[in-house]
């Protein structure tokens, strides 16, 4: 179970949306609306309320083989900042997610093992150019493995053996593309 | 309203968000707003939120939920007109 997403604040920050009422109605819950508010940041806050909730619904969504959905609303976070870490709440099941946040990007993931991810510069990369960077970083032989999603848009690397697919998460905006990958011997 | 006009307005409506350029010359009740057009979900709100204005409806939560292609669409803002 993993799931993360990267967001290029560059990008995020301009579009002013914590003044957008009726984006805040669609997305956030009153609570979470509240927390916005009150934070000394709410344009930063409230993207980094997005990515969690992205995060946790990649790892729903692999999780019970669910259909896509758009309804951030039915994902709600807490968020303890003082350890970079929350938890996001949907119907019965709940998922903890650490996150990043600096100048330049958010970074959120969930994953209930122990996970490899990078972060990279990289604009519009291409499929072959995300499975070359993975491999790259996790010593892996190119030529053996590929990139596959399913008909849900889930995605996974195949190996040698095409029965085995090693679940992953792919999350790419602006300037930034990002992967996390449970470690295989974990 | 007609459905070729429904979808023309539609097109408009989208394209300052789609990444993905080619999705574009073959808009179609298939198109999907995040695999063909490349749409980032954040930017999906703001497509409901300009349709809910173009077409003077609102769009629930529930209905928001499977608007993932022009034809998801364009079924949301009929049925929604219809119960005006």
């Amino acid at each position: 179970m993993i799931g993360n997403d990267i967001i290029d604040l560059r990008l995020s920050l301009s579009e002013k949306k914590s003044e957008n009422q009726r984006f805040m109605a669609k997305v956030f819950t009153d609570e979470e609306k509240g927390f916005i508010r009150a934070s000394d940041d709410p344009e930063t806050i409230l993207w980094l309320l997005w990515s969690m909730k992205e995060a946790a619904y990649k790892a729903h969504q692999r999780n019970y083989g669910l259909p896509r959905t758009l309804n951030p609303q039915s994902f709600s976070c807490t968020v303890n900042p003082f350890e970079n870490m929350g938890k996001v709440y949907t119907g019965s099941k709940n998922y903890n997610v650490e996150f990043e946040v600096n100048s330049d990007y958010i970074y959120s993931q969930t994953s209930t093992q122990s996970t490899f991810h990078r972060i990279y510069s990289k604009v519009k990369p291409t499929k072959d150019q995300i499975l070359e960077e993975i491999c790259a970083s996790l010593d892996l032989e190119c030529p053996v493995f590929r990139l596959e999603k399913d008909s849900k848009g889930i995605p996974s690397l195949i190996g040698p053996n095409p029965k085995k697919k090693l679940p992953l998460s792919l999350s790419h905006h602006g300037n930034f593309t990002a992967f996390a990958i449970p470690l295989i011997n974990s | 309203m007609s459905e070729k006009e429904i979808i023309e307005r539609l097109k408009k409506i989208v394209e300052p968000y789609v990444q993905r350029s080619e999705g574009l010359e073959n808009f179609q009740e298939k198109t999907d707003f995040l695999n063909d057009l490349e749409i980032n979900s954040a930017n999906l709100v703001d497509v409901v939120l300009d349709v809910e204005d173009e077409f003077d409806i609102e769009i629930d939560n529930d209905s928001m939920e499977g608007m993932l292609t022009v034809g998801d669409a364009k079924s949301i803002i009929q049925d929604k007109i219809k119960a005006e």
